[in-house]
């Protein structure tokens, strides 16, 4: 978006400069805007609403960018993107891993993005697939780092794709086993960092994971107080999807039947 | 040789600098990245030594939107804002120029969302729509229909032309930004009207107007 406001143009009295078009600039705005749009309704698990936003978005990019000369990278991989995502989102999973493996290096946080979700699709496939899963998470912590956690967000991301990652939380039970409350502490930093950004998708996942993982089975009383805060978000949302997954959970862990207006 | 008097060669210094920072790759490397801030630097200098106010203030927001958009960390954003709106308040020719007022706001809002300040930046956010409803929205005759504003330099003797939104591109970005920063919240349905209020807006100005109906999206 800072792309956008940096195509300011200059010029004097005397004369002009070189400038974009105020039709391209128009038009960059609506495709950003259709591209956004796109996201939200994903994010929102709006399916209709995604693909009817996302087609209007490809036709009048056709339309109006296909001969364009000027290449606006980041819309590209913005784009990629979704596309990737909405490809995970219903099932076509190969090629999902096509766009998501099309994001460069240079897209930053998109890339990084791109690398976690990537690795979340390989996690459910062969051992090599693990591997290889387990490997883009670590490429994805090192950049991190290396950049001096200069995207938070992304951070945020990380901690829940690693927290869902770790098979080790259920595979022991140990008190004194750090691996457990490693990946334990994780999610609580996800839950508490997405309060603070207002990330309150990113926190219905970590606190539906949190409840799944570590209280379902164990601890009633928490297990509703974590399915509640993730609950009630989905419900002011009209997200089905997060409803139903947090629904089911609650239901299935209680003891006596849950009633949420 | 024609000999210039020390205002006109002011001028054609900040042209130089001014069109020097507006040709920048797309995709630049280290160098020219630093370049870049070098001559943003090279501007604000300039327009200090010669107390033009309003210049040194886009000096702050073209180093700000730089920084953003490059990832500069040495760039400490937080600080380049409190000067310009310190700047913006403390100008004696010409208080809080609209133009320069929403850049910095627009980039303020954009800082908080990346660095994940999700409240700051709502309460950011507020303050930009206040803006857009009681001075961009209301009063037409501060905003010029091709998007051209003024800089006052050598004392208000001389202007700086300057292209920049439209007043209707002002209320896209803004819807966009709207969008963008209530993005995170999944339980705010407003996401999604402001972007797609982003869109009807942009189809209902010219030269894009289409037959595009918006609901038929959602």
């Amino acid at each position: 978006m800072s792309a956008i406001l940096h195509k300011e143009t200059y010029d004097t009295e005397s004369w002009l400069s070189e400038v974009v078009t105020r039709r391209d600039r128009l038009c960059r705005l609506k495709r950003y805007s259709l591209l956004y749009g796109s996201f939200a309704a994903l994010l929102r698990s709006q399916w209709e609403v995604a693909i009817k936003a996302t087609t209007q978005l490809t036709d009048f990019n056709n339309a109006y960018f296909a001969k364009s000369t000027s290449h606006d990278t980041a819309f590209t991989y913005l784009y990629h993107l979704l596309l990737a995502i909405q490809n995970h989102y219903t099932g076509h999973l190969d090629v999902a891993l096509q766009y998501y493996s099309g994001i460069p290096v240079q897209a930053g946080e998109i890339y990084l993005l791109a690398l976690l979700n990537k690795s979340l699709i390989l996690r459910g496939g062969s051992q090599q697939d693990q591997t290889t899963a387990m490997k883009l998470i670590d490429e994805v912590e090192r950049r991190l780092v290396a950049s001096q956690h200069q995207y938070p967000q992304i951070r945020n991301a990380w901690c829940l794709v690693r927290g869902i990652t770790s098979h080790e939380v259920l595979l022991s039970k140990s008190p004194l086993n750090v691996e457990i409350i490693n990946f334990r502490e994780l999610l609580n930093r996800v839950i508490q960092y997405t309060a603070e950004h207002l990330n309150i998708q990113l926190r219905t996942l970590a606190l539906t994971i949190t409840m799944a993982r570590f209280f379902v089975n164990s601890s009633t009383e928490h297990a509703e107080r974590l399915g509640l805060m993730a609950y009630v978000p989905a419900q002011k949302s009209r997200d089905q999807l997060w409803q139903l997954v947090n629904g089911n959970l609650l239901a299935g862990s209680l003891p006596i039947p849950l009633r949420i207006r | 040789m024609v000999l210039m008097n020390s205002r006109e060669m002011l001028m054609w210094q900040y042209s130089f600098l001014l069109t020097r920072l507006q040709h920048m790759h797309p995709q630049p490397d280290v160098h020219e990245i630093t370049q870049h801030t070098n001559t943003v630097h090279s501007l604000r200098s300039l327009a200090q030594s010669n107390s033009d106010h309003e210049l040194v203030e886009l000096s702050y927001v073209l180093e700000i939107s730089h920084a953003l958009k490059f990832n500069i960390s040495a760039i400490r954003v937080d600080n380049l804002l409190s000067l310009a709106s310190d700047l913006s308040s403390r100008n004696p020719l010409r208080q809080h120029h609209i133009q320069l007022s929403l850049m910095r706001m627009l980039l303020h809002v954009l800082y908080l969302t990346k660095v994940g300040q999700g409240h700051a930046a709502l309460a950011k956010l507020k303050e930009h729509h206040q803006l857009m409803d009681s001075e961009v929205g209301s009063n037409m005759r501060i905003w010029d229909k091709e998007g051209k504003f003024d800089l006052l330099v050598c004392n208000g003797e001389r202007k700086l032309y300057f292209e920049w939104f439209t007043q209707s591109e002002a209320f896209v970005f803004g819807y966009l930004l709207s969008g963008a920063v209530y993005f995170p919240d999944s339980s705010a349905e407003k996401t999604l009207n402001f972007f797609m209020e982003g869109v009807r807006v942009a189809d209902c100005t010219p030269p894009l107007r289409t037959e595009i109906n918006v609901s038929d999206i959602t």
